[in-house]
């Protein structure tokens, strides 16, 4: 598992988790400039102008789509579901490397991810804002789509509880507001110290108000610990669950190729797999641009590169699995779907998801590689390339040939259909590019609590369970504040 | 043409080809059918529509006209094409042509396994098996003890059940004109057709027995009526996540179109594909003043769907309902062949039965009870509410040689 | 700079911070169930008619059964609006001057239909059947209310699919015998007001089982 490639190293050996000469101070100025800055650079600008269309795009398909139909996309019979169901369980599966490293490697006491937990905490919340989307125009009539949530009514009618898709409903719904409740609060210290530097009026209200009134007093932080324990508690079936959940809405089903019991374990690994190769696509750039290199070090790098490594092979674990089972069970439709698959009409779109996302990570074995930014940063885009295509072998090469061969038939994507992805990376992008503006993108004050210098007197770099307060938000509670 | 004609012609199936007899010329597109007479074309005559209105064919509107109007190659010297030479030459242009089968061609991989599964879903067998075993059709297929997720209902009144006889049926497709015309079924065209959004809610699935590249090869064609089978542990209905499809107290599964919102998701998981969802609003052109009348065709008493909604064979429950209520009215049960769908009443043969399964004395429950019925992809627990009636060959040895898949199918053991 | 602090005034809405959170989505869902519900938008609707008819006159005082009028109730889906002759049966000869019934008349000499106004609108995807209900008892005031005493009709009951249901799951309160349906004011016998419920529900469930009446549930029965 994830937790355990932290473990296996000699501790002896460990390089520390902050590079550089760094104190509390510098750690606070060097996060703090990034959303200080008057002018952030000139990459951030093109690639917010890029998202920014794409975005538009998005909004474009959006309103085509639902004043025209779904026969705007591919969409025919019988693959009734086609790229807006991939897209949904990709940007699903990308959301979960967040509450994976938050809540998880925090149970687990995994130092390392304090670096890189804002990070992926904020991916994933715009994750699941891309991938919430996805079912919502989905469906033929978006306009009574109120009608799965369990609301009295005057038809006397209740959503069926026996259908996965409403399990999804509260899966990814539950998983969006703990995921952001986590983001949120984990922030809160941090907009205190952006608030108590800020410079112009209306920084301060803004982090003002957004920071509700924190102190840093002990108090504070003794709730604060509580709560961020607490909530990883909650969060950490989370991650166990939505993925399982959104792999019902296959497996429960009949149909050859969906209908098998090793999709929760298997879309959970997939996900966690994608999840940190978004990190990483996100991280290698970011660190770069805004010059977080002391902070996001080359052993994050390298150790998220072991986490998509071990990843990687349990997905290729699955794949074989699930051949074997379909060979095992004597059922010819089994036995076909997984034939069609590999040698079928859409042998093309197997190929890459099995190069990219089993023998490709293999690259990283070697330790060269994983510390090669280039490489990881290619490695991960593929990754990503055969996530994404994963979804789509399931989704359309089952559903095009199922039980009866009269209905078998060829999906073909529309020029909506790309525009919809590749807005839906737009939408991504924006936000994210907004939330590496405006907002601290590492956790000051928990990478604080991993510094040597917050354990005087031991190097190790275990967290103090009562970290001391951070000085730069250590302001004296003052009457009328919400102490 | 067959498809050895057209390899040696160097056609393909949707290449518009040069067709010349005596001097005169047209550009038709070819279409190559399996078990077609080798060595021969055939035109078909009455197509070619040039002022057919808003179907085919105005000039005002700027509608071409559509189809080939084969007339023109056609002599006053010979009235049957039958014996004239024609040549054929390849174009390389090609021609869409919109099928609601094959809708691509099938490769290697899909051939393989359409062929295994051939015998246990379209089941055959010849006089002297039938003899031997009249129940031959239910052991085609051996699955282990069926067991069901759910409950299962339990029918004091009417169970709506249906048959078809695959011996009786001849594949005429009556039975989808009926029901397009009783349901209100759109029309939706020659390009969503392609893309694979016909609407039918029966269609008759057909499928080629033999090596369609060998010329010497006696092909059969197998044709198999699908429609909704009113599955007992209805895949569908579990599914939907607003309950739009439902079972019903006498066995049929309601579609609900206004409570329908369209996640598809009872399609993907239909065994049979019998789903149809609107990709578009097929009913917009009603509002336009010029299909006032259009508005007549349709049936009053059956929904008009919108975009956006699944819809299905329901077994025409409005005939159900208006039979139940003229027997309440006149204050008497309700008989056998008071209820007749309109597919099994356009049925030329009588190859579809409805009626109350609960009644032992009606037809559908004697059609259920023949040795020879099988339920469609039964082994999946479904309990489909349609039987089919197994197919029985009985060629003249002197005309027809057994089918070699047939024969392949009978030694199962 | 100094640093910003809540204001004092903060504490005192903060509990009610709390209170708008929960409290604005109640809000909004209650609005729009209640707000939209049909038992708010269709209750009372009474357009006015091109004919000023009063049901309370010719139902109510001079004790006119329905079906003089709506013809088809009892054998066929739809309860037939009546022609103008069927008006002018009596008013070639009563108020055969009188301005109000003008376009009646009109509509008689012309062959056009009047057109009036329809007060109890399903949507196009309901199949009621008028028959099915009259023919087991289900009186005419159990839809549309004390008809015989309205000036000008007004819709008086939801016609929700929840009403609906109401009664098709427990028909009881609501059957009568078959030829009582059109007498408004019926009451069953050793009826007294503070019994109405239970004798009424005493009294349909007899007729219930003489008739077997068996109201379904299925969305075939009005969808389709």
């Amino acid at each position: 598992m994830a937790e355990s490639t932290g473990v296996l190293e000699d501790p002896i050996r460990k390089p520390a988790l902050v590079q550089g000469d760094n104190d509390f101070t510098s750690i606070t100025n060097i996060v703090c400039k990034v959303a200080e800055t008057p002018k952030p650079p000139k990459a951030w600008y093109v690639t917010f102008g890029i998202s920014l269309g794409l975005l538009g795009g998005l909004g474009a398909s959006i309103v085509y789509l639902i004043s025209t139909g779904i026969g705007v996309w591919g969409n025919n019979q019988p693959v009734a579901w086609g790229w807006p169901i991939v897209n949904f369980v990709f940007w699903v599966g990308i959301g979960h490397a967040g509450t994976l490293i938050s809540a998880v490697l925090f149970l687990f006491r995994q130092t390392w991810r304090t670096a890189i937990n804002r990070f992926a905490e904020a991916m994933t919340i715009f994750a699941v804002i891309c991938a919430g989307m996805f079912p919502a125009i989905h469906v033929g009539r978006i306009w009574v789509i109120y009608w799965v949530f369990p609301i009295p009514n005057q038809m006397d009618m209740w959503p069926n509880f026996r259908s996965p898709l409403l399990w999804d409903v509260f899966a990814v719904g539950t998983y969006f507001t703990v995921s952001l409740l986590f983001w949120y609060m984990g922030m809160v210290p941090d907009l205190a110290t952006l608030r108590d530097r800020a410079t112009t009026r209306i920084r301060r209200m803004m982090y003002g108000i957004f920071s509700l009134g924190w102190t840093g007093s002990n108090r504070h932080w003794h709730r604060y610990e509580r709560a961020y324990l607490l909530l990883a508690a909650l969060a950490t079936p989370l991650v166990l669950s939505v993925h399982s959940v959104v792999s019902f809405d296959f497996a429960v089903s009949q149909l050859p190729g969906w209908h098998t019991t090793i999709f929760p374990p298997y879309f959970v690994a997939g996900a966690i797999f994608s999840g940190f190769a978004m990190v990483l696509s996100l991280a290698i750039p970011a660190r770069e641009l805004w010059g977080l290199k002391d902070l996001i070090t080359t052993r994050h790098i390298e150790l998220m590169c072991k986490v998509i490594m071990a990843t990687s092979m349990m997905v290729g674990y699955a794949y074989s699995t699930e051949f074997f089972v379909a060979w095992y069970s004597g059922n010819q439709y089994e036995g076909f779907a997984f034939i069609n698959r590999a040698f079928g009409p859409y042998w093309w779109a197997y190929t890459i998801m099995v190069s990219c996302n089993v023998l490709v990570p293999q690259i990283f074995w070697s330790k060269k590689m994983r510390t090669n930014m280039w490489v990881v940063f290619i490695v991960a885009a593929l990754v990503n390339v055969g996530m994404w295509f994963e979804r789509f072998v399931i989704v359309v090469s089952s559903l095009n040939r199922d039980f009866l061969p009269s209905s078998w038939n060829y999906f073909t994507p529309t020029a909506i259909d790309l525009l919809t992805l590749a807005g839906s990376f737009g939408l991504f992008l924006t936000l994210f590019l907004l939330f590496c503006r405006y907002l601290p993108q590492v956790a000051m004050s928990e990478i604080k609590g991993v510094m040597p210098q917050s354990h005087p007197g031991h190097g190790s770099s275990e967290p103090d369970p009562n970290p001391e307060p951070d000085p730069d938000s250590d302001t004296p509670p003052q009457q009328g504040a919400l102490a | 043409m067959a498809k050895s004609t057209a390899d040696s012609l160097g056609v393909e199936n949707g290449e518009l080809a040069e067709v010349s007899i005596d001097g005169r010329t047209m550009e038709l597109p070819v279409y190559v059918m399996p078990g077609h007479a080798v060595g021969s074309v055939t035109l078909p005559l009455g197509y070619g529509r040039t002022e057919a209105g808003h179907v085919a064919g105005c000039w005002e509107d700027q509608v071409d006209p559509v189809g080939f109007d084969t007339y023109q190659l056609r002599s006053a010297a010979g009235f049957s094409a039958g014996s004239v030479l024609a040549t054929v030459k390849g174009t390389g242009k090609a021609y869409p042509l919109a099928t609601t089968q094959d809708h691509h061609l099938i490769d290697a991989v899909g051939m393989e396994g359409r062929d295994n599964r051939l015998g246990e879903l379209v089941r055959e067998g010849d006089l002297s098996e039938w003899k031997e075993h009249d129940d031959f059709a239910k052991h085609r297929v051996h699955s282990p003890p069926l067991g069901a997720m759910w409950d299962k209902h339990e029918y004091d009144g009417h169970k709506w059940g249906m048959s078809i006889d695959l011996s009786t049926c001849l594949g005429c497709s009556t039975c989808t004109v009926a029901c397009q015309s009783e349901n209100n079924i759109p029309v939706v065209g020659k390009e969503e057709v392609i893309n694979g959004r016909e609407m039918h809610w029966i269609r008759l699935d057909r499928y080629f027995q033999g090596d369609i590249d060998d010329p010497e090869d006696d092909i059969q064609a197998v044709h198999q009526p699908v429609a909704c089978q009113h599955c007992e542990m209805a895949p569908c209905e579990q599914v939907c996540p607003v309950a739009a499809t439902t079972h019903s107290s006498e066995g049929l599964n309601d579609m609900v179109y206004n409570r329908c919102i369209g996640t598809r998701y009872c399609a993907n998981n239909c065994p049979y594909k019998v789903r149809r969802f609107n990709f578009f609003n097929f009913n917009k052109d009603l509002k336009e003043p010029r299909n006032e009348t259009l508005k007549l065709v349709k049936n009053p008493d059956v929904t008009i769907r919108s975009r956006g909604v699944m819809e299905k064979c329901t077994f025409c429950v409005q005939r159900i309902q208006d039979a139940r209520m003229t027997a309440k009215v006149e204050e008497r049960p309700m008989v056998d062949g008071d209820v007749t769908p309109a597919c099994a009443q356009a049925c030329p043969t009588d190859a579809i039965q409805f009626g109350d399964l609960n009644d032992e004395k009606s037809r559908v429950r004697q059609a259920h009870d023949d040795p020879r019925s099988y339920s469609l992809l039964g082994e999946l627990g479904n309990y489909p509410r349609t039987a089919f009636l197994a197919r029985i060959r009985n060629p003249n040895p002197v005309l027809e040689p057994a089918s070699k898949e047939t024969k392949a199918v009978v030694t199962h053991g | 700079m100094s640093v910003f602090e809540f204001p004092q005034w903060t504490d005192k809405i903060r509990p009610w911070l709390g209170v708008l959170a929960i409290g604005i989505p109640v809000y909004v869902t209650g609005l729009f169930l209640f707000g939209a519900a049909p038992s708010t938008i269709n209750v009372g609707y009474a357009p006015n008619q091109p004919v000023p008819f009063s049901h309370a006159l010719h139902a109510g005082e001079l004790g006119m059964d329905c079906r003089y009028c709506h013809t088809t109730v009892e054998s066929a889906a739809h309860a037939a609006v009546p022609p103008s002759s069927v008006c002018m049966n009596c008013h070639e000869r009563i108020h055969t001057e009188s301005p109000k019934l003008l376009p009646v008349r009109e509509s008689w000499a012309s062959g056009e239909p009047v057109e009036w106004m329809r007060v109890h609108d399903l949507p196009d995807f309901v199949y009621f059947n008028h028959a099915a209900h009259v023919t087991s008892g289900v009186s005419c005031v159990e839809c549309h209310g004390r008809i015989d005493r309205m000036e000008k009709v007004r819709q008086e009951k939801p016609l929700s699919m929840g009403w609906c249901l109401d009664c098709h799951r427990d028909p009881d309160p609501n059957l009568r015998p078959r030829d009582k349906v059109t007498d408004l004011g019926w009451k069953p016998a050793g009826w007294t007001p503070e019994q109405d419920e239970k004798i009424r529900r005493e009294t349909g469930a007899r007729l219930r089982e003489i008739h077997g009446i068996q109201p379904r549930t299925d969305c075939s029965t009005c969808h389709r």
